[in-house]
């Protein structure tokens, strides 16, 4: 990649946007990436799907990256230390990117709001709370797993590891949702809207409507669920709306969220499992055989593919971050999966090692913002693990359907949004 | 090995007796005998949410701080110099049988 690439000091002279700006950094579209290479965007326009030769580059020549949009500027992080630093200093990277904050989703949220809300739903993801689904987790996945097994292959995203995370979270909340095409929708159309109105996304043109409809749902839902003195985080929810201490807004809201947040993230990171063990097919064999490896390659994954890419922050003051000044007020996305590559912390980050040391990763975030859900990611994933390994003698991406990547519509998540695989049993 | 006893003196000032299981930190005992503490990241000393305060003696008897912990812990509300820990810090040990922890008040 060096031989195509041009160095920042050969790039066209920035032109600052207003007379005095203090030493502004050049546009990404003002730098001289590689060759084939299309500057990084505010907005993926689909060449963001698997961004990580992007972050190679920005770790090196742009590790503060500045993106023009039509609404502000925006500066992408991309180096580990500094997005740790950052994730680590919430009251100067504040996440409370819109004010009011449209949406009861905690992403959104500073202390001590996030603080309050977060504690509605925190005792329902810890690990001990978590740990009574893991039977139904692993019957479940073994149930999703079978068609693709007799078939030979299938979508590990539509075939699996959607109906994995929904039926997971479902479960969790005590929201049916039988029916996953339709609650896919919902889902796609609220994490749009949730774009829209906090990351000046573009939306679908149908948002809006549509997130109404699962609120709508969701508020129906809450009602039964209070009515049974349901013990599931639905019923909590719904208790602490009918007790006064969450708004209805608030409930059906924060309910989307977890519904939202809970399977997105891991049906991303379910199917970036099927495609490491097709990059790397040596590993079904070590697992089968030694299934205790199986939770080395679940922290490597989060490493080497999270989901979550783009982290929002705005700055409360000026602050310096890789010898650039970024002012004060500035919209901020801090790139874990880039960090997350970095070989001055993880050597040879490019990579996928289940051997290496992976302390530290930001593949469930770092700081007060840290995934709520990582403990049911983890199990999620784990089963899949193991369960791959038990029964796949061999998993191949299929030659004649590239992977299909999410669109950044909603400005956080990147993956495979189809990911067709063939498989073969085990002999055994 | 034994469990240790502890008691808690919540943000309310109501005190809690329960016991600390040998593979819990500190953090997690408190967490899982659901006292209102929300450990946010989980227990990487990355935020402060799972702050507590030692009485003297048995700050004492424990090492230096971390880095990490010192830069968030002096941000973090009422901060004492001789008493704040983060919670999620403190594994184990026989000779914490018996303490009283103080939970810090939230930001």
């Amino acid at each position: 990649m060096s031989s195509a690439t041009t160095e920042i000091s050969a790039a066209p002279a920035p032109v600052a946007p207003f007379v005095g700006a203090p030493d502004l950094p050049p546009y990404s579209h003002e730098l001289g990436w590689p060759e084939g290479m299309a500057p990084f965007k505010v907005v993926d326009d689909g060449t963001q799907g698997d961004p990580y030769a992007h972050y190679e580059w920005m770790r090196e020549h742009a590790p503060v990256l500045r993106a023009h949009s039509p609404v502000s500027d925006v500066w992408f992080i991309s180096r580990y230390d500094d997005v740790r630093k950052a994730m680590r200093a919430p009251k100067v990277f504040s996440s409370q990117v819109v004010d009011p904050v449209p949406l009861t989703f905690l992403t959104l949220f500073d202390a001590p709001n996030h603080t309050r809300l977060r504690q509605v739903v925190a005792q329902a993801f810890i690990p001990k709370a978590i740990a009574r689904f893991e039977e139904r987790v692993r019957e479940n996945a073994e149930k999703y797993l079978a068609p693709m097994l007799a078939a030979g292959g299938g979508d590990a995203v539509d075939d699996y590891a959607i109906p994995l995370s929904m039926s997971t979270i479902s479960a969790l909340l005590d929201v049916p949702a039988e029916d996953f095409e339709k609650m896919k929708f919902w889902s796609d159309e609220t994490f749009s809207y949730f774009g829209r109105l906090a990351r000046n996304a573009q939306g679908t043109g149908t948002d809006e409507q549509s997130t109404f409809e699962f609120f709508a749902y969701l508020k129906d839902t809450m009602e039964r669920l209070h009515r049974e003195e349901s013990d599931s985080v639905g019923g909590h929810i719904a208790r602490m709306w009918k007790d006064g201490l969450l708004s209805e807004k608030e409930a059906k809201e924060l309910c989307a969220f977890v519904f939202v947040a809970g399977h997105d993230t891991t049906t991303i990171l379910l199917a970036n499992a099927f495609r490491v063990f097709s990059e790397q097919p040596g590993l079904l064999e070590r697992i089968r055989r030694n299934p205790d490896d199986a939770s080395l390659f679940v922290e490597e994954l989060a490493r080497y593919r999270g989901t979550v890419q783009r982290a929002s922050r705005i700055t409360t003051e000026e602050v310096e971050v890789a010898g650039v000044t970024i002012p004060a007020g500035a919209i901020v996305r801090l790139l874990p999966a880039a960090a997350n590559r970095d070989s001055n912390k993880y050597p040879d980050g490019e990579r996928f090692d289940i051997d290496r040391n992976t302390d530290g990763h930001l593949g469930f975030g770092h700081g007060v913002h840290s995934c709520l859900g990582a403990p049911l990611a983890r199990l999620e994933v784990l089963v899949t693990v193991k369960l791959l390994a038990e029964k796949l003698g061999s998993l191949n991406l299929d030659p004649d359907k590239p992977i299909e990547y999410v669109r950044g519509n909603n400005l956080t998540n990147s993956g495979p949004e189809h990911l067709h695989v063939l498989v073969e049993k085990t002999n055994a | 090995m034994s469990n240790n006893k502890l008691t808690v003196i919540d943000r309310e000032g109501s005190t809690h007796r329960l016991e600390w299981e040998p593979d819990q930190t500190l953090m997690e005992a408190l967490r899982d005998n659901d006292l209102p503490v929300l450990a946010s990241c989980g227990g990487t000393a990355s935020c402060a949410t799972c702050h507590v305060f030692l009485e003297r003696e048995a700050f004492d008897t424990l090492g230096e701080r971390s880095e990490d912990e010192l830069e968030l812990l002096v941000e973090a509300e009422g901060y004492q110099a001789c008493g704040s820990r983060l919670s999620c810090q403190l594994d184990f040990s026989r000779e914490l049988n018996g303490i009283t922890v103080t939970l810090a008040p939230e930001d």
